[in-house]
């Protein structure tokens, strides 16, 4: 057999290896990633959609009442998600309030959601448990928050949070969730025309990126490291425009737009004499950027909060700034899923903490302690019909 | 510019490419001039950075000229001012602490390659007084002393083998081709990969040692302190090796191996004719037969010829061991070395002479002797070693944390396991070699060896892809 004789000077490869040797190179790659594609679904196995999660006419979608599911992102752990007879995560139910309680009713994206942590571990339910012992009353937290985020969902969802008698409003705000084109500010989600498919490569390409298992593994180990992350990350075009001074009028209009959604929602909570508080979370690379990682020229990882927190000031909604919370801590980027990019349930930890903290400290306003929180339970359930 | 990396590759395979378009000599030795220019340039940054360097080519070159006209004359002494003068002028660029602080240069300059560049001037001097060097032109000796492939690290090859392979003006085969580009995806492989997983594994070891609670944890950790460095110096020194062997096939040049299995050496003396050998076999050359001879000339009582080669020997490993660094602990790892293997070759002696030539080489091929033997050798080596990687502070430290019977216990642990894991991985490849193709293993098959090096070439780029953290340094690069 000649394949074996490479040794001598003259050696001529024989003119079927000219074949062979190709082929074996590319049967070997092929092996190599479907043996990588089974590994990676073994070592990392996912289950991303919520079977709880149904199409809605009005919402776009919603959780099926009483339902419980298990959701996992491949970096994450085993999620099981309980939703009660309104279809709301939350282990209380929705009916009327018990006496004596407090009621916090949380709304928005995945993020508020509690999406890819455990029921307990999400921040709502970690405020409400707080909030039960500073204040030694049982608190009733109930999260209208869905998966997925847009313009017209962010309206409906506020309007079902007000009409559950809410004695606390919270729901909060990361930049992906504005990312959303700001005309879809329509009651309900526009038909999207059929668009010719793409090219064959584009195709190949978003399937691996959305399919295979091993390039999310990899990307996982890739991002884990949070300098290489942010470097990629602020070549992300216009997405990571939010990290760079002066807003791009992208993220202009956006700003724009959510402040008539909140200012609409500030008015709504203030005739209701209902606390609305806004959760401002970083996203990773900002997180990155301000917790150590050295930030480029023409970065500023603090604008964007500062934007949302003066749009609140100026409706008068209490507002919670998480990044300074998340810039204190070392390896802040490592409370975030890396690909996914939602926090962990350690992430969620330092955001509740945060709003906890926020709340506990504002003496001067009806919300300034418990008892006012108490108070205003105690008027609610007086003027109930 | 690193060797190796992407950006060395590439820029080896455009000067490859230029020099092989025409089988010229003029040609081929203006190209490599040009090569090996831009590829120094690369390594040193600003004009002056660089002015030692050509100084020190400029007299190398001159006394070399200088022995070749007194070759056959009576020039003993001015041959001996000049090894001697090449000896302080390399020392004097590489900043020997027993020269006075005053005396040296007080502007930042290149130095790297500079101790590989010496060994070839010093043994173009020392040749050309035997009359043995083929003549040389200043453009064949610039290209030998700078050539790319070996500047950084070696491997070190003699000026004659460097001539004959240069002058024969070969092509690349394609069979030939595809064997170097193996040896350069091995070396990746090695220096990208396993060397990076070693260096971490080691610092993650130095970091726990200290929190380690309970004597087998921290014995745990003191071995892997100590057993990792051998395999990550190998790894990084061999990859390297392999590399710019595999770059040098394109150039016609065929580079001395530096690395034959040295692990499964069964002696220390062994272990060095395995180990670095290029440089290894220089000193052997230049410094043990000649040092030998002169003790035999001058002690010529037969009885106590074996002790000169012990002293011999001592002195040329000793030199081995200070040639890699300028303070304390390489003095130290240079007595270890040449005591080391003055006592490997005392022992030898004593026992020959003890139980009779013939029963000592029954004994020493005894597979029990033999597996205990190479522990032994590996074990030494990774002792030896903690001069060459760590100062004095941290060879306290490490010793501390470990207190006395933690460090018997590491080293006996060491000596045990190492012994056992060389033997399995022998075993291994022996049963390995076993699975036949027609005439030849199949293991060694090229069918085998492409499915092999595939693996191997995608792993590296995965891992170097996703690292996120540069590969560690060629070791060797700063001597």
């Amino acid at each position: 057999m000649d394949n074996t004789t490479d040794n001598g000077a003259h050696t001529v490869l024989p003119r079927r290896d000219l074949l062979i040797i190709p082929l074996l190179i590319v049967v070997t790659l092929a092996c190599l990633l479907g043996a990588s594609e089974m590994l990676a679904r073994y070592f990392y196995p996912a289950q991303p959609l919520d079977a709880c999660q149904v199409p809605d006419a009005t919402m776009g979608t919603r959780f099926k009442a009483g339902c419980t599911s298990t959701t996992k992102a491949p970096e994450g752990p085993w999620v099981t998600n309980h939703y009660n007879e309104c279809g709301f995560r939350s282990a209380a139910s929705c009916a009327l309030k018990p006496p004596g309680s407090l009621r916090v009713v949380a709304f928005g994206s995945s993020l508020t959601q509690g999406y890819l942590v455990p029921d307990e571990q999400s921040y709502p339910e970690r405020v409400g448990t707080a909030l039960g012992a500073i204040c030694h009353r049982p608190v009733d937290v109930q999260n209208v928050a869905s998966i997925g985020y847009n313009w017209s969902r962010a309206q409906l969802n506020f309007d079902q949070a007000i009409k559950l008698s809410p004695d606390l409003l919270i729901t909060s705000i990361v930049p992906f969730d504005l990312e959303r084109d700001p005309d879809s500010f329509t009651p309900a989600e526009a038909p999207v025309a059929a668009a010719p498919p793409p090219p064959l490569l584009n195709q190949l390409y978003v399937a691996i990126k959305e399919q295979a298992r091993s390039a999310y593994v990899a990307q996982y180990f890739y991002f884990k490291n949070a300098q290489a992350f942010t470097d990629l990350y602020l070549h992300y075009g216009e997405k990571a425009n939010f990290l760079r001074t002066p807003f791009s009028p992208f993220w202009q209009t956006r700003l724009d737009t959510y402040e008539k959604l909140l200012a609409d929602m500030a008015r709504q909570a203030q005739a209701a004499h209902v606390p609305l508080v806004l959760v401002y979370v970083p996203q990773r690379a900002q997180v990155a950027l301000i917790s150590g990682t050295p930030a480029p020229e023409g970065v500023d990882p603090w604008a964007f909060s500062r934007a949302i927190g003066d749009i609140a000031r100026r409706h008068g909604i209490i507002y919670v700034n998480t990044s300074d919370d998340f810039s204190r801590l070392k390896n802040a980027a490592d409370l975030y899923y890396p690909v996914d990019g939602h926090p962990s349930g350690a992430g969620h930890a330092v955001i509740a903490d945060a709003v906890v903290s926020r709340l506990s400290t504002l003496t001067d306003t009806p919300l300034g302690s418990c008892t006012a929180l108490v108070a205003h339970a105690a008027l609610s359930q007086r003027t109930a019909p | 510019m690193n060797v190796p990396s992407f950006e060395f590759l590439a820029f080896a395979a455009i000067a490859a490419l230029v020099f092989n378009l025409f089988r010229h000599a003029g040609w081929r030795q203006a190209v490599l001039l040009v090569t090996n220019l831009i590829f120094f340039a690369s390594l040193v940054h600003g004009v002056v950075a660089c002015l030692p360097f050509p100084l020190f080519l400029a007299v190398g070159y001159g006394l070399m000229r200088l022995a070749q006209r007194t070759a056959e004359g009576d020039g003993r002494v001015l041959f001996g001012a000049s090894v001697v003068a090449l000896i302080l002028l390399f020392a004097w660029l590489k900043k020997y602490g027993f020269f006075p602080a005053q005396v040296f240069l007080d502007f930042p300059y290149a130095t790297i390659g500079l101790s590989y560049v010496f060994f070839r001037v010093l043994h173009l001097v020392i040749d050309a007084r035997g009359g043995g060097l083929p003549a040389i032109t200043p453009l064949a000796y610039i290209n030998y002393t700078l050539n790319f492939t070996a500047l950084v690290s070696g491997p070190i090859q003699r000026y004659p083998d460097y001539k004959e392979q240069a002058d024969s003006l070969s092509r690349p085969r394609l069979v030939g081709a595809g064997r170097a580009l193996e040896r350069i995806a091995v070396g990746f492989f090695k220096v990208f990969l396993l060397s990076h997983v070693f260096h971490d594994l080691q610092l993650q070891a130095l970091g726990a040692l200290p929190e380690a609670v309970g004597t087998w944890a921290l014995v745990a950790q003191g071995v892997i302190v100590a057993a990792s460095y051998p395999l990550f110096l190998y790894c990084n020194f061999s990859g390297y090796t392999d590399v710019v062997i595999g770059v040098g096939y394109f150039f016609g040049l065929r580079l001395p191996e530096n690395f034959n299995n040295p692990f499964i050496a069964e002696n220390f003396i062994n272990f060095w004719g395995r180990w670095h050998m290029s440089l290894s076999n220089w000193l052997k050359t230049y410094v043990y037969n000649t040092l030998l001879m002169k003790l035999m000339e001058r002690f010529p009582a037969r009885a106590i010829e074996p002790f000169l080669g012990v002293l011999a020997f001592f002195v040329t490993f000793f030199l081995v061991g200070i040639w890699h660094g300028q303070t304390s602990e390489f003095v130290m790892f240079g007595l270890l070395q040449g005591g080391g293997v003055a006592v490997n070759k005392l022992y030898q002696i004593q026992m020959a002479q003890r139980l009779g030539k013939k029963p000592y080489k029954a004994l020493c091929a005894n597979p029990l002797y033999l597996i205990a033997s190479r522990g032994l050798t590996f074990t030494w080596f990774a002792f030896t070693l903690f001069w060459f990687w760590s100062t004095w502070g941290q060879i306290e430290a490490y010793y501390s944390a470990l207190g006395g019977v933690g460090a018997v216990l590491v080293w006996g642990v060491i000596w045990v396991g190492a012994a056992l894991v060389i033997e399995c991985v022998r075993l291994a490849w022996a049963l390995l070699l076993r699975i036949k193709a027609g005439d030849a293993p199949l293991a060694l098959s090229r069918y085998t060896r492409t499915v092999g090096i595939t693996v191997i070439a995608t792993l590296t780029t995965v891992f170097i892809l996703l690292a996120n953290s540069p590969a560690p340094d060629i070791v060797y690069k700063t001597f």
